[in-house]
């Protein structure tokens, strides 16, 4: 793993024309130096896991363009939303073919920010021919490759290649039970936890000898595991919980002030761990984490089945009320500790559903599809709507709108424009044209 | 070694320690002078068990009570592979608390699991398709005609039948079997709570479906299950059926190379050679898909022996495993609290099953671990665990070796020479404690830390 110059060190001096020339000198390919940039750039993945349904995220309100609207009614005489409940959600016309279009009406969160231009709502964008596999997809989608995912994430090798480890030796986190694939990296050097309140070595009235046995956890974690794969992630894992006691036991979750203390969701609670550390290593520059990319779930969305309004509730709208308003605070707990600038969040999908619905009535559904929405909502975002909603009148032969917009995209333009570094570097298959969401 | 070889201690306790939630003192002292064979046997050939969860009409006080209940069969020595394999079915169809709470359907699902588990696959496949958890789970319930959904017909086929790829990476299936899978699928009604689902005939659709074109399984017509009186479909037409006649791009079995590679990865290592995945499949197939010969085929591998691959303990075979070493007891609220800190919430699996191998090591996770471990060295209240230390070290043991691998012996494990020194080192206080002090606190201590130990966590 070789690491190269630290997007720190090299845009610490960002403007200074003697730092870039040293970079050629040094044969290191320049990368964009914009002021715009913050030196630590924060990326928070939202995965929206079960597959959201991209056509009542974002519905078409009329049939400007093409009949998007009288089609949408068509294919879905139950799961639709009317466009008279649509009014409080309108967030302006598709660029490509001026249809209106509204987020779901229970996203007024995001919908305020959209008009304070902080939310971009990125259409018909997917895997190629992806498969209608949950796992796959979700693979495909942090490997950052169609070919699926062969053991680095998109992310993860952005770390390997960019980032110093002496200086950010755990660059991400993943909250929940899993790993994340996209933090997969030669390194390995991310963090899993399900919660990290509490995340203290555990303390016993009856043992008063914790530094004793926190010194034998050192030693039984630092000893070689030789040519033992397994036996090296375990003590790496040990490692870890031992190498975060200088940091995560002293991070303040609760009475700082965040919108999302009072935690109606696990999503809320998630994200209110994240800004809880962003904030402490804003306070404590000494024992800063330094993590900057993590990596959320919002589990729920295979709806299949009952999706919209029934005797028990409306699934498709809980979940995405859940997710405007997280966000929605998230961002605000961003204001109000300026750091609005530093944080990138990108809300996805592994895939759309499809057109027509299954069902009829409160049973109604929908079945696995492509493509999808992705959700960037941060300071540096420029708001608006970008590509172009998928014609229900040109569905594939599955039933589905057709992918618009590569995926590999948005994080090609996150590695550009938000990471400052060479897409082609860490995405295989390019180049790929960024997006305007965010400045070049 | 062969199968009529005498197992002696260190093989018992392997065979306990993957078969079953590890092994007491007696279970060691009974298992040593069996036959491999023997005591494959002895674990597998039992009459498969009637038992089920309570259920209970709150769903709250349901599924704790369903935990605690579950904890405690896994506990009694007798039918520990049998539980084992329930644990396994549970993940392996995924059947989740949070997304169906209705315990008693739950509870019902679970008893399919635990009578059906070690039968004929085909039976339980049959059974699950029909069971009403399962159509509250994966939307079945609400498959109809017209407009079929397809929730349960591609967890059939990724999930629970076939996987998603093949040995060489090719997909199993395309969209279009999906569709015209959930198309023989539609029909399913929920019946009464403690009943099978039925078909409807209204709600199913009779029309021709085209299923696994260019595939041995091939078959046009009428698919389906079974009719509105509960009659199943002849075997040509009948897509349980086609699953078994799947094959894979190298012409093999696709179910039994899935479920063999899977069930043998749950009770041994991952990734095990394709040329014993397929040992494992002919052995399946020659029974007539029985899954307990499949486990008997796995148990009975010379791979299953050996300690060529490794896998992580899930956080209830630590736990158990930990219990049953040390004698210790565990409240009944304080175990599914701390499993569910590990990782592992029974009853409440992650859709796509539970975590494997290296997805239990994040540190959060072994966090938790850490936790579990102190709790139980700790314990002296019937609150959360119970465990005597003086019933743990020979009292007149001076050397602190004696102390030390007597517990690692114990404990089943063999650590780092690094990681020895450490408890030996803690012992001896040369971490600033007395050196003369072994009282039970810090042989407490020491129990806590060997729990913890890496070479712990794995199997």
């Amino acid at each position: 793993m070789a690491w190269r110059v630290t997007r720190r060190r090299f845009l610490g001096g960002a403007g200074s024309a003697a730092l870039v020339a040293g970079a050629h000198v040094l044969g290191l390919v320049p990368r964009r130096a914009r002021a715009a940039l913050p030196a630590d750039p924060v990326v928070v993945l939202v995965e929206l896991a079960g597959g959201n349904d991209a056509l009542n995220t974002v519905v078409p309100v009329n049939n400007v363009g093409i009949p998007q609207r009288s089609l949408y009614d068509f294919y879905r005489p139950d799961l639709g939303i009317a466009a008279v409940d649509l009014s409080a959600t309108l967030i302006g016309v598709d660029p490509v073919v001026g249809t209106s279009l509204a987020l779901h009406p229970a996203m007024t969160g995001l919908v305020s920010l959209y008009g304070m231009g902080k939310l971009a709502v990125l259409q018909g964008v997917g895997i190629p021919n992806a498969p209608f596999d949950h796992s796959r997809a979700a693979a495909i989608w942090a490997a950052g490759d169609p070919a699926g995912f062969a053991g680095t994430g998109w992310l993860g090798r952005y770390a390997d290649g960019e980032l110093d480890p002496i200086e950010v030796p755990v660059p991400a986190l993943a909250l929940g039970l899993r790993r994340s694939l996209a933090f997969d990296s030669a390194a390995m050097h991310a963090l899993t936890a399900a919660t990290l309140d509490p995340f203290g070595l555990p303390d016993d009235p009856l043992f008063p000898d914790l530094p004793a046995r926190a010194a034998a956890w050192q030693a039984i974690f630092a000893a070689d595991a030789g040519d033992d794969p397994l036996g090296a992630m375990l003590r790496a894992a040990g490692g870890q919980v031992l190498a975060e006691q200088a940091t995560f036991p002293n991070v303040v979750f609760a009475g700082w002030g965040s919108q999302l203390e009072a935690a109606p969701s696990a999503l809320h609670e998630d994200l209110h761990q994240v800004v809880s550390l962003l904030r402490y290593d804003q306070l404590n520059p000494g024992t800063a984490s330094g993590i900057r990319q993590f990596h959320v779930v919002h589990p729920g969305y295979d709806t299949h089945a009952q999706q919209g309004l029934t005797d028990s509730g409306d699934r498709h709208a809980t979940l995405l009320s859940e997710l405007s308003d997280a966000l929605s605070r998230f961002y605000a707990d961003l204001v109000a500790l300026g750091l609005d600038g530093r944080a990138l969040v990108l809300a996805y999908s592994e895939f759309g559903r499809r057109a027509r619905q299954n069902g009829v009535g409160e049973e109604a559904g929908t079945d696995h599809g492509s493509p999808g929405v992705v959700l960037a909502l941060g300071g540096a975002v420029v708001g608006g709507v970008y590509g172009q909603m998928p014609g229900l009148d040109d569905l594939d032969a599955t039933g589905n709108p057709k992918v618009l917009v590569d995926f590999r995209r948005v994080w090609a333009t996150v590695i550009e424009r938000w990471l400052g570094a060479t897409p082609d570097d860490f995405l295989p298959g390019g180049p790929f044209t960024s997006i305007d969401f965010l400045l070049p | 070694m062969a199968a009529t070889d005498i197992l002696g201690t260190t093989d018992a306790a392997h065979l306990l320690r993957r078969a079953g939630f590890g092994a007491t003192a007696k279970d060691l002292a009974h298992f040593a002078p069996l036959t491999r064979a023997a005591a494959v046997s002895q674990l597998l050939d039992l009459k498969p068990r009637r038992s089920r969860p309570p259920g209970g009409n709150d769903t709250a006080v349901g599924l704790a009570a369903m935990q605690r209940w579950w904890l405690k069969q896994m506990l009694a020595p007798k039918y520990r592979l049998h539980e084992k394999l329930a644990l396994f079915w549970s993940g392996h169809f995924g059947t989740a608390f949070g997304k169906t709470p209705d315990t008693l359907r739950l509870a019902r699902h679970n008893a399919l699991l635990r009578q059906l588990g070690t039968g004929s696959f085909r039976t339980l496949l049959y059974e699950v398709t029909r069971d009403g958890g399962m159509l509250l789970f994966r939307d079945g319930a609400s498959n109809e005609q017209p407009n079929a959904n397809e929730g349960y017909a591609i967890a059939l086929l990724g999930q629970y039948a076939l996987g998603e790829t093949d040995s060489a990476g090719a997909a199993n299936y395309a969209q279009t079997d999906v569709s015209e899978l959930a198309r023989a699928l539609t029909g399913y009604r929920l019946g009464p709570r403690d009943q099978v689902g039925k078909v409807s005939a209204d709600a199913f659709d009779a029309g021709a479906k085209h299923l696994f074109p260019g595939n041995t399984a091939e078959a046009t017509g009428n698919l389906g299950v079974e009719d509105a009186t509960g009659v199943q479909f002849p075997p040509a037409t009948n897509v349980i059926d086609l699953l078994f006649a799947h094959r894979d791009t190298d012409a093999r079995p696709t179910l039994a190379r899935f479920l063999s590679r899977k069930l043998f990865e749950f009770f041994a290592y991952p990734a095990p050679d394709l040329a014993i995945v397929d040992e494992l499949a002919d052995a399946f197939v020659a029974s007539g898909y029985v899954a307990g010969e499949l486990v008997r085929a796995i148990l009975s591998h010379d791979a299953f022996w050996s300690d060529a691959g490794s896998t992580v303990r899930s956080p209830v075979e630590l736990a158990l495993a930990s219990l049953n070493a040390l004698g210790a007891k565990a409240s009944p609220v304080a175990l599914p609290v701390a499993l569910e800190a590990m990782g592992m919430s029974l009853f409440d699996p992650p859709q796509d099953g539970w975590n494997t191998g290296t997805d239990w090591l994040g540190a959060g996770l072994y966090l938790a671990r850490l936790d579990f471990a102190q709790a139980l060295a700790a314990g002296r209240s019937g609150r959360t665990y119970v465990l005597a230390p003086k019933r743990l070290f020979d009292p007149r043991a001076t050397d602190d070796a004696v102390l030390v691998d007597g517990l690692l012996a114990r404990l089943d494990v063999v650590p780092s020479a690094a990681g020895r020194q450490a408890l030996l080192d803690y012992l001896a206080g040369a971490v600033g404690l007395d050196p003369k002090d072994r009282t039970e606190r810090k042989l407490r201590g020491l129990v806590a830390l060997a729990l913890s130990l890496p070479e712990y966590q794995r199997h």
